[in-house]
């Protein structure tokens, strides 16, 4: 987000942005709360008694430039601008509302109540970020960096489909150019498991991206992806891995046949 | 063969943490027993300016290289797979090891932003985990911290972050905070 400028080529808006720039320091929030509270802080409010005509324009104005240089708006900030509209409104109406106590209740506690709670654990995650820079000073032993190799004898933990969905998405974006509609050969799920069955039946095991390798088209990366899923659902054969991320392993199911 | 030996030769040999309750039960030492010896070696460690001290970390005792020398160690592995968490995942998590076990509705209103991004980056990564299911409408996922979230920011064990209800407390004793009139508005 540090380079605006590079978004916008009118000259005239360009200006317009700098001088945003100026006056609201441009960061990445992590939501309205996150906002509001570098709105207060920056400009040194009492967050007991927030002056919420100043804090809702500096709000909405910051929602504004962000529409101007096209970033997207989560609706969530949208919600939190709604509130201090309507705060702002409570706040200009005559004062009705008597607590038992006999207090008047403030528009804006509730408000108050929301930012203070979440101060708090914004204050725990700095906590935690020290203290993960304070542990990556220390390393303890054998803490090597996992090995991406497939040692004979490791024993290796089931993956779920979803990490197999994940690293298929992978392979079909390597995908690198699409072949002229003439050239197209169809290859159909069965002839994909015949293919895989038998390079398995010679090597008893085989990494998942090397049935990928090459420039293979859509055309041949799908029908061997469910080809993998279809083997994998009749037990022909099983997928491990080592770890999160890793290669992933095909096996051969020694029990059944096809 | 002296008993503080035999603690130093557990711990060096373990792959893991050791658990002191691992040690007790393979040496029979008291676990009080246990605790002063391991003080005693990091004490003769110290001495000798040895490279390496003994450290409870994620509920158990480990050999680890002295912070003053991590230049080196870094070097020695060159690129060490760190997962770089964002502010925003940051504040997830302190949340939900906070809270836990918690739904993502309690994450959301506390933070007034959808978290279910960060949330699934996060199981990804291995630091949150599915505690089980809360018994309420839509049965939603409860969600809790990790071992290897104590071992990423060197925690002993979770009773070393503060409690929900002390957090305001905890702040204003350091310096994370800004300085809040406790009482007002409540």
């Amino acid at each position: 987000m540090n380079d605006l400028t590079t978004l916008s080529h009118n000259p005239r808006e360009r200006n317009e942005l700098d001088d945003f720039r100026c006056r609201i320091r441009l960061e990445q929030f992590d939501g309205p709360l996150d906002l509001l509270l570098y709105l207060i802080r920056k400009n040194e409010i009492d967050i007991y008694d927030i002056p919420i005509v100043y804090v809702t324009k500096q709000y909405i104005d910051y929602l504004d430039m962000m529409k101007k240089i096209n970033l997207d708006i989560a609706g969530e900030y949208l919600v939190m601008a709604a509130t201090l509209l309507e705060i702002k409104s409570r706040m200009l109406l005559p004062k009705p509302l008597l607590l038992e106590t006999g207090e008047e209740e403030d528009p804006r506690s509730e408000l108050v109540n929301m930012l203070l709670e979440y101060e708090k654990y914004k204050n725990v995650a700095e906590l935690l970020k020290s203290k993960g820079e304070q542990e990556e000073q220390y390393f303890c032993r054998g803490s090597y960096p996992e090995l991406d190799y497939m040692p004979t004898e490791t024993p290796l933990a089931p993956m779920s489909i979803y990490e197999l969905l994940r690293i298929a998405n992978e392979v079909f974006q390597e995908e690198v150019e699409e072949i002229p509609d003439v050239l197209r050969e169809s290859i159909n799920v069965e002839e994909r498991i015949e293919y895989i069955m038998e390079i398995m039946e010679a090597k008893e095991k085989l990494q998942f991206l090397e049935l990928f390798s090459g420039t293979p088209t859509r055309m041949i990366l799908v029908p061997t992806f469910v080809a993998i899923l279809e083997l994998v659902r009749r037990h022909c054969i099983k997928l491990r891995q080592i770890k999160q991320f890793g290669n992933i392993w095909l096996y051969l199911n020694t029990q059944s046949s096809l | 063969m002296s008993d503080r030996t035999t603690i130093e030769a557990l711990i060096f040999a373990s792959p893991e943490a050791l658990s002191l309750e691992k040690l007790s039960e393979i040496t029979g030492m008291k676990q009080g027993v246990i605790k002063d010896l391991v003080e005693n070696l990091n004490e003769s460690y110290e001495k000798e300016k040895r490279g390496f001290r003994i450290r409870f970390v994620a509920g158990g005792y480990q050999f680890f290289t002295i912070p003053s020398l991590s230049p080196y160690i870094k070097n020695l592995f060159q690129k060490r797979t760190q997962p770089q968490l964002t502010q925003a995942s940051l504040e997830v998590l302190a949340v939900i090891a906070i809270m836990q076990p918690v739904t993502k509705p309690i994450v959301d209103v506390i933070r007034k932003i959808d978290s279910r991004h960060i949330i699934i980056s996060l199981l990804e990564k291995g630091l949150v985990t599915i505690k089980g299911r809360e018994n309420k409408p839509g049965r939603p996922f409860l969600y809790g911290t990790t071992f290897k979230f104590l071992q990423l920011f060197g925690l002993k064990d979770l009773n070393e972050l503060p409690k929900a209800d002390e957090l305001e407390q905890f702040f204003e004793k350091t310096n994370y905070g800004p300085k809040i009139e406790a009482g007002e508005n409540k």
